[in-house]
């Protein structure tokens, strides 16, 4: 009777070793080991996070500087006095250099290895502030240029051309002097090159436009490449030097 | 838990910053103590994951912190040395951002920085600009910072350093009462700020631990080779040239000298109870003697 009893209570199916299950359990230990998950934000909110703590003034000078263009493709469409590359050659620096000081803010040496240490890495914050100030000067540039466009104002691909490589010049040349100048230097040196820009691009439309208007397009595309080249290089080299400074940026990010 | 330092070394172009060192720390307050320019931020930013290592490997829990990386990160505080800030933020904001980028809910940020901003009496504070703080001011928020993620391991770089007697005391009883569960390192050239609360000191020389152990334990290898007595003013240069000084001082018209001899030069000495100054003074001097 006892070794029936016990037989039957020995009859029991071994389920079979299943690997996956194990590598989740595993999976979950280690999120119950290091820490509470509840309180995590999720990568969607980590980049909105980082929205939050840029200024306000950034996004209202951005807001006035976008206002400024708007305005200026208003008063040109009504009156027609040919200056769309001289609101261009102003305007597109200043767009630019308004979130550059955003940009060198979080790479002073003293933050810089506080951010390091933190769980969404520096190369990560870097990244989503340049993609940010980079989405959002995209649109109000195209917003630009569509209102000039349903508003008439001559707008062919030579302009488009010079938009894209002006931004781009700008946009490298911050890049440039961020990685190679001491952060409180930056902004004065960006507001040089900037100005230095803007002149130069007032400059060779005054002077040389009709020397140069035939390869004009041409030469508008190499410079974009040429920038766009420098800009993803100098990119690549700050946060590469946050690598150099120690982390290798593969593993951490 | 365990933090596993093996074979740790860092070469800076000529100069080897670090070298082949190996310890293993677990829960407790260690006290890395040496002269400016020996290593110690080096080491504790290989420690942090700011730098890595020409050689070596740094593990926690066995695996290698570079592997482990967010994970890691996630278990870390940090207070550097310069402890850097948005000067335009206040510190409740800073406090948000630094949450933030630990990637912690921001409700669940708001509360712990109420917390942890009141634990370091910063609360009142909490609205002004982090650039009108003073330094001691500044010192308590690296720390608030650090705790945000409550971290296992806690590395301290120097925290106490242009503080005054009193508000070093006051850092010293709130690491003190930060340790429980925790791997505290706390870095600095000043001994005091060790001696008491440390569980072990870790004297680092020339990037490597030259002694390690108790402050009882480290002072138990000077019993009976720290001497105290005067001397007449004229003998103060070979005393000085001869022996490790500790201390010396005009009273009474002679010198009062406290210095660590092998073997009492004269019997106007008497022998005295060593400490962990004695020990300090014994490792750096010595080195400088011979």
């Amino acid at each position: 009777m006892k070794n029936h009893r016990i037989k039957k209570k020995l009859e029991f199916d071994v389920p079979p070793y299943d690997v996956e299950a194990f590598e989740k359990t595993l999976l979950l230990a280690k999120k119950m080991e290091f820490g509470a998950e509840t309180y995590r934000m999720t990568e969607i909110q980590s980049v909105l996070t980082q929205v939050k703590f840029i200024p306000l003034k950034v996004w209202i000078i951005k807001i006035i500087i976008a206002a400024f263009l708007n305005i200026g493709i208003l008063s040109e469409s009504r009156n027609g006095t040919g200056s769309f590359w001289t609101i261009m050659s102003i305007i597109i620096p200043l767009l630019c250099l308004a979130g550059t000081n955003e940009i060198c803010s979080i790479l002073q040496p003293n933050l810089k290895g506080l951010l390091m240490t933190a769980r969404y890495s520096i190369r990560k914050v870097l990244l989503i502030r340049l993609m940010l100030f980079g989405i959002i000067d995209f649109l109000i540039l195209a917003f630009s240029i569509t209102s000039a466009f349903l508003l008439k104002l001559y707008f062919g691909g030579t302009d488009l051309l010079y938009v894209i490589a002006l931004y781009n010049l700008m946009c490298g040349g911050c890049i440039y002097i961020i990685n190679h100048t001491k952060e409180k230097d930056v902004i004065f040196i960006c507001s040089a090159w900037g100005g230095a820009l803007t002149i130069m691009n007032l400059v060779i439309k005054s002077i040389f436009d009709e020397v140069i208007i035939d390869k004009l397009n041409v030469l508008l595309l190499i410079i974009i490449l040429l920038s766009i080249w420098k800009e993803a290089s100098e990119i690549r080299n700050m946060l590469g030097g946050l690598q150099e400074d120690g982390i290798s940026g593969q593993q951490f990010i | 838990m365990e933090l596993v330092v093996s074979n740790l070394s860092k070469q800076f172009k000529n100069k080897l910053a670090v070298s082949n060192l190996t310890m293993a720390l677990q829960e407790g307050v260690y006290g890395l103590l040496g002269a400016n320019g020996v290593g110690k931020t080096t080491l504790i930013q290989m420690l942090c994951g700011i730098l890595s290592p020409t050689a070596g490997e740094i593990k926690f829990n066995g695996k290698n912190i570079i592997d482990l990386g967010e994970d890691y990160r996630d278990i870390l505080g940090y207070v550097p040395q310069d402890f850097g800030y948005f000067p335009e933020f206040t510190a409740q904001k800073f406090m948000l951002y630094i949450a933030a980028v630990k990637g912690l809910q921001p409700r669940y940020a708001r509360k712990l920085t109420h917390k942890l901003l009141g634990e370091v009496n910063l609360l009142e504070n909490k609205d002004k600009k982090i650039k009108t703080y003073s330094g001691g001011m500044k010192r308590r928020l690296g720390i608030a910072q650090a705790l945000l993620n409550n971290p296992k391991v806690l590395i301290l770089d120097e925290p106490t350093a242009g503080l005054d007697p009193k508000e070093r005391a006051y850092f010293r009883g709130m690491i003190s009462d930060l340790s429980k569960d925790k791997i505290v390192i706390f870095s600095t050239h000043i001994v005091s700020d060790v001696e008491y609360i440390a569980d072990e000191i870790i004297f680092m020389n020339s990037g490597m631990i030259e002694l390690r152990g108790s402050v009882g334990e480290l002072t138990k290898t000077l019993r009976g080779r720290v001497w105290e007595g005067y001397i007449l003013e004229k003998d103060a240069a070979e005393y000085g040239g001869k022996y490790n000084l500790v201390n010396s001082h005009y009273a009474n018209e002679k010198i009062y000298i406290r210095f660590i001899s092998d073997n009492i030069p004269s019997p106007v000495f008497k022998s005295v109870e060593p400490t962990l100054e004695d020990v300090y003074i014994n490792i750096f001097s010595s080195r400088e003697i011979s």
